[in-house]
């Protein structure tokens, strides 16, 4: 009887282990190595230790693998308890939201897989506690994924509260944390690669969001994951062009959820022209609205286009509208979890933030602006994500959007024709 | 052929001044793309006159308190800063053990040893390390462009010198040993230490005591990719 513990892991061995393991890095051609873990192809040119050595840059982040090495595929066993009635939580969905779930529980026993469209804020992840109950009935496991840190830590404890009973883990690169065997497991799409053929049913949300979108690693890291008869439903609000072909060729099965769960529209994004002004400093345009929210007191996130910016913005507004309480966050920074955890409590007015806060999160009655909407950091998708992080509770439907720019792109027209499309469809 | 970044693998697109274009002065390879370059800060004047920290000037407070010990007739250069991005490419360089990421700064290393007459001895690494990595990352650093001499031998220690706080590291015994076999070394007029980081000045001027204690009497000279 093998340990459970290990079911479904995939194992780096220093010693080989007779028909079981694999060499973690196979030949190609004279030239190229692939490597087992990430299938990824490696030139020996540029990435050798030493004289016939060679290791794997693509998947260091999980502990370098060498020629020298093997994997061992631990076959996944199940070993979990039957369950008459794991869901816990109380709530009602709407009428659309329950089609969406009954179609999710279809595909779940056809084992198909299956797009769900929904608009920022139409409650993802209600929908899916009737599919997941069904499968954890099954005695199935499951992998909630996503490209994001702190869409998974989001996630983790309403499925934890949902599912009080069923054994659940958090798992990303950006804490220690114990593995140990659970039926639920929720982690970024990176740590994948540490399953083979684990799972029976793979959520992944955001699915369009970098950095999974075009990464042929993070790609090939779901695919192996999951077993060989599977569910995949991935979950969008804005999908790539990617998932529109495959639906356009009939190749996946999807819906398209175009209301809020509260019923309202979605807040359509306004847009102010402002002229060309030092970089380091906000219009006056900008300025006298931002202290128009100080006087209202209405809590508000700032989107810039960069890591520096969102730094050197955050400085200015100390200096130019010290009554206002506010800070930075972006990915780099050290504190953001801290930061965003205090915000959500509803401490500081504002948060400078980046790209990092596009998508996943959600904090109450929140005014949203983007300052550079024109920046080449914001296509039309991250866009309508970062509008739709306004308006998500139903008594503050009506928050506002704001983007802030010198010129007016397709990026911008295309998000405000989006929103305006889906809100009257 | 077509020049990819070690850091993002983005293909680098060199650009070009007016007299690269006319053949006039060589066009140089860069292995890093621009974007990525500007994650770093280059160390230019402005810097500690000793030990090259940035925005110390004439001299860091560092240095001065070594002065105050007796050290006053070394001198450091560092190419960078040891920033946010700085520590990220050390994370990838030695903790994950990248060792392709060498060759990021190779050419600006190259034009700022070009002052250095050899020879030259690095700080090499632990044994445990070196067994781990399979590499050195100071040999990986300079080792392609100058001719590296391994006369110091390091000495087991309990904890690596990343590892601690400020006070520790300037707390840290000699863990360094001349190595009398290169005796010969010792006639030069200047030896130049290499190491891959400057933090307190600690493990340089170990290297330094360990110069003077074997006989050297010439000029000691340190670099380092980062400070």
């Amino acid at each position: 009887m093998q340990n459970k513990e290990l079911s479904g892991r995939l194992l780096v061995l220093r010693q080989p282990l007779v028909n079981r393991s694999v060499p973690a890095l196979t030949e190609i051609d004279e030239n190229t190595l692939l490597c087992q873990r990430c299938q990824m192809s490696i030139a020996k040119k540029i990435y050798y230790l030493g004289s016939n050595t060679f290791y794997c840059p693509h998947c260091l982040f999980l502990g370098r693998l060498t020629n020298k090495d093997y994997l061992w595929a631990v076959p996944e066993i199940n070993a979990f308890p039957k369950q008459s009635a794991p869901l816990v939580w109380q709530g009602k969905l709407t009428t659309q939201q329950q089609i969406v779930a009954q179609k999710l529980c279809l595909a779940e026993q056809n084992n198909q897989d299956y797009l769900v469209w929904a608009v920022t804020g139409s409650g993802k992840t209600e929908m899916l506690f009737l599919v997941l109950e069904q499968a954890i009935k099954k005695q199935k496991r499951i992998a909630l994924v996503a490209p994001r840190v702190d869409v998974c830590t989001e996630l983790y404890p309403r499925l934890q509260q949902a599912f009080a009973q069923v054994s659940i883990q958090l798992l990303h690169g950006q804490g220690a944390h114990d593995y140990h065997y659970t039926q639920l497991l929720v982690c970024t799409v990176h740590q994948l690669l540490k399953f083979r053929q684990a799972f029976d049913v793979l959520i992944l949300d955001e699915c369009d969001s970098y950095p999974y979108a075009n990464n042929v690693l993070l790609h090939r890291a779901v695919e192996q994951a999951v077993k060989s008869t599977h569910t995949i439903i991935y979950l969008s609000a804005t999908p790539s062009s990617e998932y529109q072909q495959l639906i356009h060729k009939n190749k996946l099965a999807y819906s398209i959820l175009n209301r809020r769960f509260h019923g309202k529209d979605l807040p359509v994004p306004h847009f102010y022209l402002c002229s060309k002004k030092n970089k380091h400093q906000l219009p006056v345009k900008l300025v006298s609205r931002l202290q128009n929210l100080v006087t209202t007191k209405q809590r508000f996130l700032l989107f810039v286009d960069r890591i520096l910016q969102a730094e050197q913005i955050s400085q200015f507004l100390q200096k130019k509208l010290p009554q206002l309480e506010q800070t930075f966050v972006h990915s780099k920074d050290p504190k953001r979890q801290q930061k965003v955890a205090a915000f959500r409590k509803g401490q500081r007015q504002a948060l400078v933030t980046t790209t990092v806060l596009e998508r996943g999160v959600t904090f109450k009655n929140i005014d949203v602006i983007v300052w550079q909407a024109d920046s080449q950091r914001f296509d039309s998708q991250s866009l309508i994500q970062i509008a739709g992080r306004a308006g998500r509770s139903s008594e503050f439907s009506d928050n506002k959007v704001s983007f802030y720019a010198t010129t007016y792109n397709k990026a911008i027209d295309q998000a405000i024709k989006t929103i305006k499309k889906l809100n009257h469809a | 052929m077509r020049n990819y970044c070690v850091l993002c693998q983005e293909a680098i697109v060199p650009q070009l001044t007016m007299l690269q274009i006319l053949g006039i002065s060589k066009v140089q390879n860069s292995s890093m793309c621009c974007r990525c370059r500007q994650e770093f800060y280059f160390i230019g004047d402005k810097c500690c006159q000793v030990c090259g920290k940035m925005d110390m000037q004439p001299i860091c407070s560092d240095c001065e308190k070594w002065q105050q010990q007796g050290y006053n007739d070394y001198k450091h250069q560092a190419l960078c800063v040891y920033n946010e991005s700085m520590h990220d490419y050390f994370k990838r360089y030695k903790r994950y053990g990248d060792f392709s990421l060498r060759k990021a700064f190779q050419m600006d290393l190259r034009k700022m040893l070009v002052d250095y007459p050899e020879p030259f001895i690095f700080i090499p690494s632990s044994q445990e390390h070196l067994q781990q990595r399979q590499f050195d990352p100071t040999v990986g650093l300079f080792g392609d462009l100058i001719n590296l001499t391994p006369a110091f031998i390091k000495m087991p220690t309990k904890v690596a010198q990343a590892q601690k706080n400020r006070q520790q590291r300037l707390a840290t015994p000699q863990f360094l040993q001349f190595d009398h076999q290169y005796n010969a070394l010792l006639t030069a007029k200047q030896i130049t230490i290499v190491d891959d980081i400057y933090t307190t000045g600690r493990t340089i001027l170990h290297a330094y005591d360990c110069l003077r204690a074997a006989g050297f009497t010439g000029v000691i000279r340190s670099c380092s990719l980062a400070r």
